[in-house]
């Protein structure tokens, strides 16, 4: 292996990831060319040994060891691979031996006397073998690099193609500035070859196979023939190196997709001339036969599952989670109707109607004195009954994606020309929430003929060009449907990362002319109740302050304003003649069926569900699935939602420097309302409810169509340099921040201030609104029960034990005070304290990160 | 629940400054600054930026009449009456109808029109255009794009730096040390001036607030400090709370310096633009307390995509600008910072000079406003051929820019004290451009 080595790279090392065990790679002086790659998966170790037959071909064998009293053991398998058996079938392993690694054998161990000249060797290793009747102990020494060269992105690991597809791979350890990577794969026959390739990280690897000599034959000089190519994809991490390094942990600071193209005539035609996604093992997973079946989750992953799936965990969520498992629980919550938001708020509007106290203008001193309400008045009514919705409707998975699809087709009420509507808004959401595990092509349809939509983007009373007038059509909708609802602006690889072009430039995904020819499309449509007046009007229909009477409906066509000639967007031609709503049917399938369109809105959704900055194998895996749900359908959101919540980057707690997201504000405020069932606020009005629970984001009040937070943010500063996207932190800035910050502060801790008990009015007032701490009061007996329920509720148990002790003695202080007063038992007091702890873990990196 | 309860329970939330607690060095300082401070030369640049794009077609209209002709044919119903103008004395065109305010300000010779000035990576000439012989900046008309191509000064470069961020990195040492950045925002996280080391702080309309927790002290605080530590090994998770620790040192710095804090006489208007200016002119007031000598103020407002109604709306938006900066020039007389504080719109680009109806969609070129004492009013650019034939039209109503976003800004870095190496080094592409100097700027 040497001189292979040597040949490729010149002097080389490895790192010490083990105070007991070093792993890398590892060879013999006297067996140049053979060798072994070992790894660390959970607490046992994963051995490679990659060698060659009797004929000279290269072969490989694996296995796992327990490591102990600084020896590694374990069996040593060959794998055969059925490339036409179903996946769970395809990888046969047949147990030939064993292995022992013996790290404590003297540096005069007979295998290390043997003649060969192993001057500067660091460390060595006594490595036995047995396969079948052979048998070999071999004077290991493993590669050196210098331990401070910088490994960026930090790539190491074992990859493989996903626990559907197991059984090849590669594996690979940085080199200095260079990866060395190992394929492991097989020839037609099924048996497991293997090709070496060492070079730039960030560029393609191309691969060698090599001939070489069997195990107990005497080295002859090794044959290298091109194998094809390996093309890592890493996201790069800073800092991230060291992550874990202690504990020998293999980073997980990297993320990425590797590309692997065979052209190995010997190769079995599955590998050959093939792309295959690859992606990193993690720790305690790294062997070929994965799949497991899925445990019960811990109440800590419950809690960080619920934070992901819904508007925050609760006791009886998580114990329910626990019992039915993920799988069954995502099964149970797709199948929940929708909580509308529209029905409760028309009804609203209509009591007040059929009570007479709608303003009919007639009456200035009645509107003065707050008497009447207008019809469009219940923007405030709309936010309440929104958070009623996020707090108790038991459909929370299809609640939480439709606040996530909100956030990507964004309408709001925050433009003065529309301000003070708040039922159109309630009539799109539960659009969004209709379709929220449908299929995104419905959705997109819905969307573009949604009367409100049409008012907010102004397409609605949008004409066909008129030469007399000098006008053309509108391209509001037509850009944004394009650059925010579906494909994007530039051209993107199924990682959602762009494309780019041999200069490094992006590359656009439409131009002006597909955003003229789009905006011909969107011409004639008007509010169905207007299309039935026979569209006499449609010039003035676009003037301010005209509503759809019925916004649950879809906008009707005005034919003669719509333009009918033939448009081609997007290089497809629309055909002349079709009319309006078959136009629109016909761009919406060319914008879902653009290639951009999966990875845009996978990586979007993942974001507001999971991680701000999901790496790109995350982003392709769920992708994949928009793509195709594996029944051939494009756009099944339910599967889309499935695949991001169940995804291993998803699951797993996150270790890389930019794991997770930063909750924003609403979902901070709701986490607590859930966690402590904000009960009471539900017997206020809806009215009530929004004012008081109004902050410094409201839902479906977005600044602009560019919602709160644009996907691509990056914070100035460490995260900026680090490179890292946080959307979220731009709700996170200066005096918005300390704005967030009291507003949880008044919720959890400030309404539970003593007050003068005189002062009945504000008594029961603060009565009404506030968290329901009651069933907690008792669990101060024990602040150690308490700390760990909150801890578990509101972080998922990512605070340390010290921040636990703190919190603790906290409370048994106050307590003894409270006690020594003679007021042990007094609930008001009691109150306080609980909302003290719960304020101060809220306060906290460990609940505003979900990680 | 009454309204009046629910205020009651929202002044529980209010305490002013009380019990902030911290150290005197910071006083100390303070005066040691002000003592450096030469009290001459102090300069702030103040952007308002016109989120949307403003139809600046129809903010500055010709008056002659061939030209007003050309202009009425295009715009059709979406035109302005001739005779509702506010004309420019000096020019052939006129304002807005809603702007007599800035009308005003032009008279007295405060107020500098910059014409068709956009994104530009180097001159763009029609023919070369028409050719596609010549580098045009990625996403021309897109919303997000443009406002990060403004903001960032250099059309083709795709990091998070703007030309005021990077100014403020060159003017450093002009600033004592403080928590408190010079560079202050209020309208939200911006490009525009994030420098490499400088970051702006983000700052509201109202009452400055500190964490309550913080301002209450006692035991809750110290409990607090004690949990939160000092870092985290996520990202995220340190990020905020480096954040929130300094939230905290600039509440003591701020609460300190607004306590003597003597009102205004001018009335600003009760518009979200009146109110993000009046804020600017409070921190203008306590600014030898820190002893800034160079400050940039970004505020900003939406509303200015007018694709449809454009008639009405254009029209509310123009007099909250006009009503907010003629009160903004007031506060600065008031202040005695008329000649020490230029303030500039910016857009992300103008519209179509072509009509959808009852509205324009988005276009190219734009028109920017500079106000201040230091300022050489006029109207300045080339001015709209209103042809769309013309030279200056791509042919589809979307002015091609005349004067680069770039030169724009170089005018007003030179006058805030950066040197000619300097404005080069932030704004790398301003040699691909003839006139490098729009001249509107008294040096």
């Amino acid at each position: 292996m040497r001189t292979l080595f040597l040949l490729l790279l010149g002097t080389l090392s490895f790192p010490l990831f083990a105070a007991e065990v070093r792993l890398g790679l590892g060879y013999d002086r006297g067996h140049d060319g053979h060798g072994f790659d070992l790894h660390r998966a959970g607490n046992e170790v994963v051995l490679y040994f990659y060698s060659y037959d009797s004929d000279g071909d290269p072969e490989w064998f694996f296995g796992t060891g327990k490591v102990a009293e600084g020896r590694a053991s374990g069996e040593l398998r060959r794998a055969r691979y059925d490339a036409g058996a179903d996946p769970a079938n395809r990888v046969t392993t047949t147990t030939l031996g064993s292995f022992l690694l013996d790290y404590n054998a003297p540096g005069d161990d007979p295998a290390c006397q043997d003649g060969v000249d192993r001057s500067g060797a660091e460390q060595r290793v006594v490595f036995d073998w047995h396969l079948g009747k052979e048998s070999g102990r071999w004077c290991v020494e493993f590669l050196r690099i210098d331990a401070d060269t910088p490994m960026a992105p930090y790539a190491g690991g074992v990859w493989y193609a996903g626990p559907s597809d197991p059984g090849y791979g590669f594996s690979s350890a940085h080199m200095g500035e260079r990866l060395n990577a190992i394929v492991y794969y097989y020839d037609t026959q099924g048996e497991p070859r293997w090709a070496l390739g060492v070079g730039d990280p960030n560029a393609p690897i191309d691969l060698s196979r090599f001939r070489g000599y069997c195990r107990l034959c005497t080295p002859t000089p090794l044959r290298a023939e091109p194998a094809g190519r390996l093309d890592p994809l890493f996201e790069i991490r800073t800092g991230a190196p060291s992550q874990g390094a202690e504990q020998g942990v293999v980073s997980t600071g990297a993320e990425g997709v590797a590309t692997l193209t065979l052209t190995d005539a010997d190769a079995a035609a599955r590998f050959r001339d093939r792309d295959f996604e690859l992606f990193r093992l993690t720790d305690g997973a790294a062997r070929l036969d994965t799949q497991q079946p899925e445990p019960q989750p811990t109440e800590a992953e419950a809690s960080r599952f619920l934070s992901q799936a819904t508007f925050g965990p609760t006791t009886a969520e998580v114990a329910r989670l626990r019992t039915l498992g993920i799988d069954a629980w995502l099964d149970e919550q797709l199948s929940l109707p929708m909580t509308p938001l529209y029905a409760p708020l028309r009804a609203e509007v209509d009591r007040w109607a059929a009570e007479g106290r709608l303003c009919n203008g007639d009456d200035p001193d009645a509107e003065e004195a707050g008497e009447c309400r207008f019809d469009t008045d219940f923007i405030t009514d709309r936010r309440g009954l929104w958070w009623v919705n996020a707090i108790r409707a038991p459909d929370q998975l299809r609640q939480r994606m439709t606040f996530a699809l909100s956030q990507l087709m964004v309408v709001s009420d925050r433009p003065e020309i529309i301000a003070d509507r708040g039922i159109e808004i309630a009539a799109f959401y539960d659009k969004l929430g209709t379709h929220a595990f449908g299929n995104f092509r419905d959705l997109l349809l819905e969307v573009s003929l949604d009367p409100f939509m049409g008012v907010y983007l102004t397409f609605a009373g949008n004409r066909k060009a008129d030469p007399v007038a000098n006008t053309r059509p509108d391209e509001n909708y037509a850009r944004e449907v394009m650059q925010l609802f579906s494909i994007g602006l530039v051209t993107l690889e199924s990682t959602g990362l762009p494309r780019r072009d041999t200069q490094g430039a992006t590359l656009p995904s439409y131009g002006q002319d597909d955003i003229r020819a789009l905006a011909r499309v969107f011409t004639g449509f008007a509010f169905a109740e207007f299309v039935r007046e026979d569209c006499e009007e449609f010039e003035d229909f676009a003037a301010e302050g005209v509503f759809p009477i019925d916004p649950t409906r879809r906008m009707g066509v005005c034919p003669a304003y719509h333009d009918t000639g033939a448009k081609t967007v997007l290089g497809t031609t629309i055909p002349a003649g079709q009319g309006a709503l078959a136009d629109v049917r016909s761009a919406v399938d060319l914008l879902v069926d653009h290639p951009n369109t999966p990875p845009f809105i996978s990586r979007q959704l993942i974001q507001r569900l999971v991680a701000s900055d999901p790496s790109p194998a995350y982003v392709r895996r769920v992708a994949r699935v928009f793509t195709d749900n594996g029944r051939g359908v494009r756009g099944d959101l339910a599967a889309v939602v499935r695949a991001i919540l169940a995804d291993p980057e998803a699951r797993r707690v996150g270790t890389a420097v930019n794991a997770g997201k930063l909750k924003e504000p609403i979902l901070r405020t709701a986490a607590v309302l859930r966690a402590f069932d904000g009960l009471a606020i539900q017997n206020q009005g809806l009215d009530a409810i929004g004012d008081f629970l109004e902050g410094t984001q409201i839902a479906q009040s977005a600044p602009s169509v560019f919602n709160f937070f644009r996907p691509s943010y990056r914070p100035p500063g460490p995260l900026s340099e680090a490179g890292i996207i946080a959307p979220e932190f731009n709700l996170a800035a200066g005096s918005t921040l300390v704005r967030n910050g009291n507003e949880l502060d008044f919720h959890t801790r400030l309404l539970f201030r003593p007050i003068d008990p005189q002062d009945e009015e504000l008594a029961e007032a603060i009565q009404d609104i506030r968290l329901d701490y009651r069933p907690l009061l008792p669990l101060l007996d024990d602040p150690a029960v308490l700390v760990e329920r909150l801890a578990l509720l509101l972080t998922a148990d990512r605070l340390t034990r010290d921040q636990k002790r703190l919190l603790i003695e906290r409370a048994q202080q106050q307590m003894q005070e409270y006690g020594e007063a003679g007021f042990g038992n007094n609930a008001v007091l009691r109150g306080y304290l609980v909302g003290e702890l719960v304020f101060q873990i809220t306060a906290l990196p460990e609940f505003l990160v979900d990680y | 629940m009454t309204l009046a309860r629910r205020t009651l329970l929202k002044s529980m939330l209010a305490g002013g400054f009380a019990a902030a607690g911290g150290s005197l060095g910071w006083l100390q300082r303070a005066h040691a600054m002000s003592d450096l401070a030469g009290a001459g030369d102090y300069r702030a640049l103040v952007i308002v930026f016109l989120f949307g794009g403003n139809d600046a077609s129809n903010m500055l209209v010709p008056t002659g009449e061939d030209r007003y002709a050309r202009y009425r044919g295009i715009r059709t119903g979406l035109s302005l009456a001739r005779d509702s103008l506010l004309p420019l004395s000096g020019s052939d065109e006129g304002l807005h109808p809603s702007m007599p305010g800035l009308q005003s300000l032009h008279a007295r010779g405060d107020l500098a029109v910059v014409r068709n000035v956009g994104s530009l990576i180097t001159p763009v000439s029609r023919t070369a255009l028409e050719r596609g012989s010549v580098s045009l900046p990625a996403q021309l008309f897109s919303h997000s794009d443009q406002q990060d191509q403004t903001q960032r000064g250099t059309a083709d470069l795709l990091d998070n730096h703007g030309w005021l961020g990077l100014a403020a990195d060159a003017l450093e040492s002009y600033n004592p040390p403080s928590a408190l950045s010079p560079n202050l925002s209020f309208a939200g996280t911006n490009i525009l001036q994030t420098g490499r080391r400088m970051v702006p702080y983000v700052a509201d309309t109202e009452e400055i607030r500190g964490l309550v927790v913080f301002e209450d002290g006692g035991p809750s605080w110290t409990l607090h400090d004690q949990l939160l530590g000092r870092t985290r090994a996520n990202a995220l998770a340190a990020e905020h709370l480096r954040r929130k620790r300094d939230a905290n040192d600039v509440f003591l710095e701020l609460s300190r310096a607004f306590a003597n804090l003597s009102p205004m006489q001018t009335v600003f208007p009760a518009s979200p633009l009146g109110a993000q200016l009046e804020a600017v002119t409070r921190y203008l007031a306590v600014r030898d307390q820190f002893g800034f000598r160079r400050q940039t103020f970004f505020v900003g407002v939406g509303d200015y995509d007018t694709h449809d109604n454009q008639l009405v709306q254009q029209a509310l938006n123009l007099a909250q600008l006009d009503t907010a900066l003629t009160a903004f020039d007031a506060a600065l007389g008031e202040l005695g910072l008329r000649d020490a504080v230029t303030t500039s719109t910016l857009s992300e680009f103008g519209r179509t000079l072509t009509i959808n109806g009852d509205g324009t969609d988005h276009g190219w070129a734009g028109h920017n406003l500079v106000l201040g004492g230091a300022v050489r009013g006029g109207v300045y650019g080339a001015p709209t051929s209103f042809d769309l034939a013309g030279a200056d039209d791509t042919g589809e109503g979307n002015i091609i820019p005349s004067i680069s976003n770039d030169t724009h800004a170089a005018t007003l870095l030179r006058w805030f004290g950066l040197s000619e190496g300097e404005v080069q080094q932030v704004l790398p592409n301003l040699r691909n451009f003839d006139g490098q100097d729009v001249g509107f700027m008294n040096v």
